[in-house]
């Protein structure tokens, strides 16, 4: 026992160094006692997707920064505030609202509810679920009671206390509330704020880090199509429109050099309370988040928008034997049409792409578009042949005057749009007509283009207001007299409609303006699949009027029609107006394909007919007529089965002519009329100019309700389509009588004959 | 005691042996200019597996530590516009022959936001901690395993024929009717061979 407590000092002391050597082994400040060896196994590097992308990366920041586990809590918490302040501040717009709407409704409350506070709170709890459901709400409320904007003791009270207000009171209180400032409601930010700097457990858990990486900025040409590139040849400009430079990249990565073995994220600083992956994590993003900030604060931007122009100046010229001056990057296309007027011509092509640009941006960036609107205006656009025309809202029509073509697609549209256009200003003017049937209002881009300016406003202004108000006396106005607040309401309508009409009138003008143009410069014109070239040496027009809209000119039929005067004179015997059957059916042929276009020339070709023409038949001579071509269906006293055929679709075609007739007439509805009677009808019979002048008189004087100016068009048509068929039906007439007086035997079925007495009996019957 | 004192102090003169030289990086920070065209995007999947073996005094081996975790890699690769010269451009009205420089990495980027630890494989052992800056030497490790590894991905292939359709559709929107594109030979990225162990 001596002998223990003898060594007893021993003992200690190889406790001691035991102690020592575990604490060293476990914390093994000087990695001695333990060495740590990673390894990382092998496994396979996967490629999860390759795409294409066009990306030029043109300004490269490298750069280093040092941030701390305590500074990425507290931005956490700064950026957590920021996202506060909005929310605070649609809440309080939404409370304003409430408030007023609350106030509006006291009226349909019951007296019962006015009186007690709780219910009042109950019903306004229940209106505004969203309001009252807000997280921060109450806290809202917390507030606004401390700004004694709420009556102290409650909610309940201040609703009851509302009620009872007068409304230029509820309006002073509103505004106040929207005056609060919205740092009064972060109560809960700075208190947050101020813990979490004042824990020392919070100050103990440290990371400081020095993170190095690489911000890149450029352009990305992923969007990047034809219509961005443009090039002026005579400037060797490229402009690249639509794209803006941005930061593409920004990393931080575990190397930062890897070959100098310069690491990403150098640790300065981690206690052991802060080693965990996540606080890791927030330091990290922390660190990416100011590296990005300084590349920002270094104009890498702006710095790679100076750079792409630069370089691609240089490659493009490397690439074009003529060379590159500059290339331009443009943000968006209204700054490149602002600042490529200066060198380069307006082109149609550009003026679509203005038309496109101002429907899209007018509503978010109207002051802008309407800057380049009165530019726009004040300038011409120039067309490949030199001409220069004023630029309007149908400037990117121009194409139609440019390719010297009206094609298929531009009839329809030329037709469509002057219905549009006349339909809307016979309704504009009509101030019996309710705004809201009109079928066309003006458009947005009649607003760019044809808005009335502020001086016209303001006429229009005074106009309405002598119509409207001039009999009512101040006292009225003041009091809001239910007559004056109807009157009100009837001013802004008519002011609405001066505006339509105004827009429709310059829409017109413009329109006009185009056809003008169209008519001058238009060589070749495709209708119902046939090309017409012009010939100036022509007198004759054609009278395309679809849409009650005629646009033009002397035409030349050519191709597959051949010309029209030359199939005449082939079509008359030199010394003669004797022709066979076979070319009295080819010039009814070419009657029916030409009398849409060229209407003059087959008149005066149908008059020719009419007097002089007679056609040789077997033993005998006829005059021309409309049904002249059924004598190529008898042969000598028998008449062919086909003969029979034909008369009997002839009677069904003039009955169902008939009956569309009666509904057109109902319904005035041009596509009914128009379908009556064939072209070679119309050819035959249409009306003398004197007619048309009675039909056009008789029109005027019926009368018409909704739509008055369609409809008297309509009702002339359908005058001029049932005289067609008068006439049709009376030579019709007039033929089966010869045919009765004829001696003839009829061939009703094959080889079957039968007498001329059944024949007709078969035809009248039938 | 005496002895006592002697081993602390040759503990400390070890430890202060055992010291590396402050080696300082100086980073300068400034935008520079480049003219990078990148024609392709690759991505890549990399599952970060390592062990951390713990030895006492260097040669008793205690343990072994299992880290997992599940990264992902960007790299954006191209060729440098500013190498090439008009000595590379030979044009012949309507033919044009460019030798393009060598396709390369513009940009490498092993994001940690896309680094996810799995839990279920990831676990210390007795006096054998993984700690964050362990973690940390595992993602460079792994970066190196990538950026090493990326030649044999195909990378190389895809971004010449990438770049390939790029130049001849801005070539043939310039109104070349003939054109011939090759590249020059070049590595896609520098190999990196990292001897010893990564210090903190």
């Amino acid at each position: 026992m001596f002998k223990f407590w003898s060594n007893i000092g021993l003992v200690f002391q190889i406790l001691i160094v035991v102690g020592a050597v575990i604490l060293l082994a476990y914390f093994d400040p000087f990695g001695i006692f333990g060495s740590k060896k990673q390894k990382l196994e092998n496994t396979p590097v996967d490629v999860r997707s390759i795409r294409e992308i066009g990306v030029l990366i043109s300004a490269e920041y490298y750069g280093e920064v040092l941030t701390s586990l305590q500074e990425a809590l507290v931005e956490e918490i700064k950026e957590s505030a920021v996202n506060d302040s909005k929310e605070f501040e649609d809440l309080k717009a939404t409370y304003q609202q409430s408030i007023s709407d609350f106030y509006e409704r006291r009226r349909s409350i019951r007296l019962g509810l006015l009186r007690r506070g709780d219910k009042l709170y109950d019903l306004f709890y229940h209106d505004n679920p969203i309001l009252t459901e807000h997280p921060y709400y109450q806290v809202f409320i917390k507030v606004l009671m401390e700004q004694s904007f709420i009556d102290k003791n409650s909610e309940k009270q201040f609703l009851k206390s509302l009620i009872k207000m007068k409304p230029t009171e509820v309006d002073q209180l509103i505004e106040d509330i929207g005056n609060v400032p919205v740092n009064r409601f972060l109560v809960r930010t700075e208190e947050e704020l101020k813990i979490f700097t004042a824990d020392k457990k919070q100050r103990k858990s440290q990371i400081v880090v020095l993170g190095r990486g690489s911000v890149k900025a450029g352009i990305d040409f992923g969007q990047f199509t034809q219509q961005n590139f443009k090039y002026n040849p005579n400037t060797k400009t490229i402009h690249l429109v639509g794209i803006k430079p941005q930061i593409l990249t920004s990393d931080i990565n575990p190397w930062f050099i890897p070959e100098k073995q310069i690491k990403g994220f150098e640790i300065v600083v981690m206690t052991k309370k802060a080693s965990k992956p996540q606080y890791m994590l927030k330091v990290k993003q922390r660190a990416l988040k100011k590296l990005r900030q300084k590349a920002i604060q270094a104009n890498i931007v702006e710095q790679a928008k100076k750079n792409a122009e630069r370089n691609l100046q240089s490659f493009f010229s490397l690439l074009m034997p003529d060379g590159v001056d500059k290339v331009v990057i443009h943000d968006d296309f209204l700054s490149y049409f602002d600042q490529s007027f200066v060198t380069d011509s307006i082109t149609v092509d550009v003026m679509r792409s203005i038309d496109s640009l101002f429907v899209n941006r007018h509503k978010s960036d109207s002051i802008d578009v309407v800057g380049l609107r009165d530019d726009l205006k004040k300038r011409k656009i120039y067309l490949r042949n030199g001409n220069a025309y004023p630029i309007n809202r149908y400037s990117a029509r121009l194409a139609m005057v440019e390719d010297e073509i009206i094609s298929e697609g531009d009839f329809n549209w030329l037709a469509s749009e002057k219905e549009k256009i006349d339909e809307s200003i016979t309704f504009l003017n009509d101030s019996t007509m309710e705004l809201s049937e009109i079928r066309y209002l003006p458009g947005r881009l009649d607003s760019i283009w044809n808005f009335p300016d502020k001086a016209t406003l303001e006429a229009y202004n005074e106009e309405v207001d002598k119509l409207y108000f001039a009999k009512f006396k101040w006292y009225e106005v003041i009091s809001g007299d239910e007559d004056y607040l109807a009157n009100e309401k009837k001013k802004n309508l008519a002011l609405k409609r001066m505006i339509f009409l105004k827009m429709m009138t310059e829409r017109l003008i413009n329109f006009e303006n185009l056809s003008a143009s169209l008519k001058e410069n238009t060589i070749n014109v495709v209708k119902g699949g046939v090309t017409y070239t012009l010939d100036t040496t022509k007198s004759q027009t054609v009278s395309l009027d679809e849409g009650g809209h005629e646009i033009r000119y002397q035409p030349d039929l050519i191709e597959e029609l051949g010309d029209l005067e030359g199939t005449i004179k082939e079509l008359i015997e030199p010394d003669s107006s004797i022709i066979d059957i076979e070319k009295l059916n080819y010039a009814n042929e070419k009657i029916e394909l030409h009398w849409q276009h060229d209407r003059e020339n087959v008149e005066e070709l149908i008059e020719k007919m009419k007097l002089d023409w007679q056609l040789q038949l077997a033993d005998s001579i006829v005059k021309v007529g409309r049904f002249s071509n059924w004598y190529a269906l008898m042969s000598g006293d028998t008449l062919k089965k086909e003969l029979l055929h034909a008369i009997l679709e002839e009677r069904k075609a003039m009955k169902r002519a008939e009956t569309l007739l009666d509904k057109g007439l109902g319904k005035l509805n041009l596509s009914n009329i128009k379908a009556v009677n064939s072209n070679l009808d119309k050819a035959w019979y249409y009306p003398t100019e004197e007619k048309l002048d009675e039909f056009k008189k008789k029109a005027d004087e019926r009368t018409y309700g909704f739509n008055k100016e369609k409809k008297k068009i309509n009702y002339g048509e359908v005058l001029i389509q049932q005289h067609i068929l008068d006439k049709k039906k009376e030579t019709f007439r007039k033929w089966i009588f010869n045919l009765i007086e004829m001696d003839f035997v009829v061939e009703k079925a094959d080889g079957v004959v039968v007498s001329k007495e059944e024949g007709l009996e078969f035809i009248v019957v039938r | 005691m005496r002895y006592l004192l002697i081993i602390i102090g040759i503990g400390l003169l070890i430890a202060s042996c055992n010291e590396k030289e402050d080696e300082r990086y100086l980073v300068v920070s400034k935008v520079k200019s480049a003219a990078k065209l990148a024609t392709t995007e690759t991505i890549i999947d990399k599952v970060v597996l390592g062990t951390q073996e713990k030895k006492l005094l260097g040669f008793i081996k205690l343990n072994k530590a299992y880290f997992a975790a599940n990264t992902q890699a960007t790299i954006l690769s191209g060729i440098d516009l500013n190498k090439l010269t008009a000595k590379d451009i030979v044009i012949d009205k309507k033919k044009i022959e460019i030798s393009l420089p060598h396709v390369e990495v513009l940009n490498f980027s092993y994001p940690f936001s896309t680094y996810q630890i799995d839990s279920s494989v990831t676990r210390n052992a007795f006096l054998n901690k993984l700690d964050v800056m362990d973690h940390e030497k595992f993602y460079m490790l792994a970066e190196l395993d990538i950026r090493n590894n990326l030649k044999y991905t195909g990378v190389k292939q895809s971004t010449e024929n990438n770049t390939r359709l790029l130049l001849e559709g801005i070539l043939k929107n310039l109104g070349y009717r003939e054109i011939y594109i090759t590249f020059k030979e070049g590595e896609l990225i520098t190999p990196i061979e990292l001897e010893g162990t990564i210090e903190n």
